[in-house]
């Protein structure tokens, strides 16, 4: 059940980083036909493209990561037997979780505080705090993704 | 202990948990972080960390990459990969190895919508492979001139490599691809010639020879290529020319592929959905290693080991050629082993400082770079490209793919040795722009 409901949010995740890349593209193609065409560029182009490439890139990681994407050196490890090279693969994950929860802590906590503060960016003068919760959720979801395959491989590991 | 003991401390951890298998991007953006912290307390390493993978990857410089992986990923499922075999192989099937040599040719094709190896030998993979093997061809000879083929991908521009290489070291992208052209095309005609060689040599590596085509035949299939050269002349020519950024260049890019696809009736929901998914998981995957890339950056800049690497090299009296040969074989055996975008992420911030002190040009280096990488692909026993197909094709043993591409790798190390004596077949277009 737990398992069904993680699969379908990183499926969400990632169809928003879809969304983005079309959106991107589109905002792209937008200014240059805007400049070339009406001699009008898209105004907040650049920033636009900005907040976008953080939902896209963000986005997918935990779907790559359930799809088995996320890139190892594996030519080592795999002359080990399975078992130890499942426990291995537990403490990358292990690794791993430590990493991107300190990233979804810490960009929440700078979300918070810009929140308060009230930042806004420069051009577009749109508040900034929501394009850091989205690295939380990116990687908040990753580092949920990576327990999964801490049980997984210990259960291998230790069989 | 001082900062450059920490920061060698901390590379060799790094290399050490890559080699355990933890993923790239969490080797090195542990370490980053930790070693940070170590070197610079607690609290700036957490305040790195708040900031810097959001900076890693909101920049507008970076939104080229999606948008030319877009872009070949729309070309590959709308069936650009199948007209251009079908071209090359209308000139070159009367040819002993002709079918090979169209393979080439048409990864060469292919390469210039496409800035990726792998997507570039996966295409071909599915076109060219199947009619080799019909016509009795080696599965060493075939698989070997996909695989080396593929390489093309990120030579010829666009090339995600050249993308990430100029991102890195704040090189013109624009003078990046030029420099591609001319090695691409050599490098084309030196893979074209190994096959004339080899098959000559060994017959059986190739039994059949087809009948010519007529000339009028020949003409007639030129026409199916237009499209590829229309995107390739707008894209490439547009940033030559200086009308567009390389972000614009690959947006209009992109968008011309998908609007080419749709006037001659080739756009579905289907293709159009799948290569949006699979450029947006390629950018995760990147992200991961990307940002890891950039906290390892924070770390090593604090330990100043990349400037005193170049100091302790400069100091050393060797001769820059030697030390350039010494890179170049370093990457070289690095490249057998290593994903080759996490390769050029992790290393290119420490020599890059290294080569500029010794006064190559950066654009040169970065087709170096480039070579290496493509030598990587398909380098035993960590070839990306090697695994792809091999993914594919399960009837041919991956150690007979790795002896097909043999006589590839020779071709790649002897216009590494061209590029190192004459720089200028790399230099000359991009000298030319403004």
């Amino acid at each position: 059940m737990l398992a069904r409901v993680f699969q379908a949010a990183a499926v969400a995740a990632s169809a928003v980083a879809i969304a983005a890349l079309a959106a991107l593209a589109a905002v792209t193609v937008i200014d240059v036909a805007g400049r070339y065409l009406f001699n009008k560029p898209l105004l907040g182009a650049i920033e636009m493209s900005e907040f976008l490439m953080v939902f896209l890139s963000f986005g997918g990681l935990a779907l790559a990561e359930l799809r088995n994407g996320h890139i190892t050196v594996d030519f080592f490890v795999s002359a080990l037997p399975e078992r130890a090279r499942a426990l291995l693969e537990a403490a990358g994950a292990l690794l791993g979780i430590v990493f991107w929860g300190f990233v979804a802590w810490r960009a929440t906590v700078h979300s918070s505080r810009i929140w308060a503060a009230g930042e806004v960016s420069a051009n577009l003068t749109v508040p900034t705090w929501p394009f850091y919760l989205a690295v939380t959720v990116g990687s908040g979801l990753l580092a949920l993704a990576l327990i999964g395959r801490v049980v997984r491989s210990v259960r291998i590991g230790l069989a | 202990m001082d900062t450059t003991t920490v920061g060698v401390i901390g590379f060799a951890a790094m290399l050490g948990l890559m080699f355990l298998g933890v993923p790239i991007g969490v080797a090195m953006g542990a370490v980053g972080f930790f070693g940070f912290a170590w070197v610079n307390g607690w609290n700036s390493a957490l305040n790195m960390l708040a900031l810097a993978p959001y900076s890693a990857v909101a920049t507008y410089v970076l939104s080229v990459v999606p948008l030319f992986v877009l872009m070949g990923h729309l070309a590959n499922e709308t069936g650009i990969g199948r007209e251009l075999y079908a071209t090359a192989q209308t000139w070159l099937k009367h040819r002993r190895g002709g079918l090979a040599m169209a393979t080439v040719a048409a990864c060469a094709g292919f390469a210039a919508i496409s800035g990726s190896s792998v997507a570039t030998a996966a295409t071909m993979t599915t076109v060219a492979l199947p009619q080799m093997r019909k016509m009795g061809y080696d599965p060493r000879l075939a698989t070997g001139s996909v695989a080396a083929g593929g390489t093309l991908g990120i030579l010829i521009p666009p090339s995600v490599i050249f993308l990430i290489y100029g991102f890195l070291t704040e090189t013109s992208i624009g003078k990046l691809f030029l420099a591609g052209i001319l090695p691409g095309i050599l490098l084309t005609v030196m893979f074209v010639i190994t096959i004339a060689i080899a098959t000559w040599h060994n017959p059986k590596l190739a039994p059949t020879v087809q009948e010519r085509a007529s000339f009028a035949d020949r003409l007639r299939a030129l026409r199916e290529v237009w499209a590829v050269a229309a995107l390739f002349t707008l894209v490439i020519g547009g940033m030559y020319g200086g009308a567009f950024t390389a972000t614009e260049a690959a947006g209009i890019g992109a968008f011309g592929t998908l609007i080419l696809a749709l006037v001659r009736g080739r756009l579905t929901w289907g293709t159009l959905w799948r290569s949006l998914a699979s450029t947006a998981e390629t950018v995760a995957i990147i992200t991961v290693i990307l940002i890891g890339a950039v906290v390892l950056g924070y770390f090593l800049a604090v330990t100043q080991l990349p400037m005193k690497l170049s100091q302790m090299l400069a100091d050393s009296g060797l001769s820059p050629t030697s030390i350039m040969l010494m890179i170049i074989v370093a990457y070289l055996i690095m490249g057998a082993f290593m994903d080759e975008l996490a390769m050029i992420l992790l290393t290119v911030p420490i020599l890059f400082p290294v080569t500029q002190a010794l006064g190559y040009d950066p654009v040169w280096f970065g087709v170096i770079i480039v070579i290496v990488c493509q030598a990587g692909m398909i380098a035993p026993p960590v070839g990306l490209n090697v695994f792809v197909i091999s993914g594919m094709v399960k009837d041919v043993p991956m150690a007979d793919i790795y002896r097909g591409i043999l006589p590839f790798l020779a071709a790649m190390m002897v216009l590494l040795g061209i590029l190192m004596v004459a720089p200028d077949i790399a230099l000359y277009l991009p000298r030319t722009m403004k």
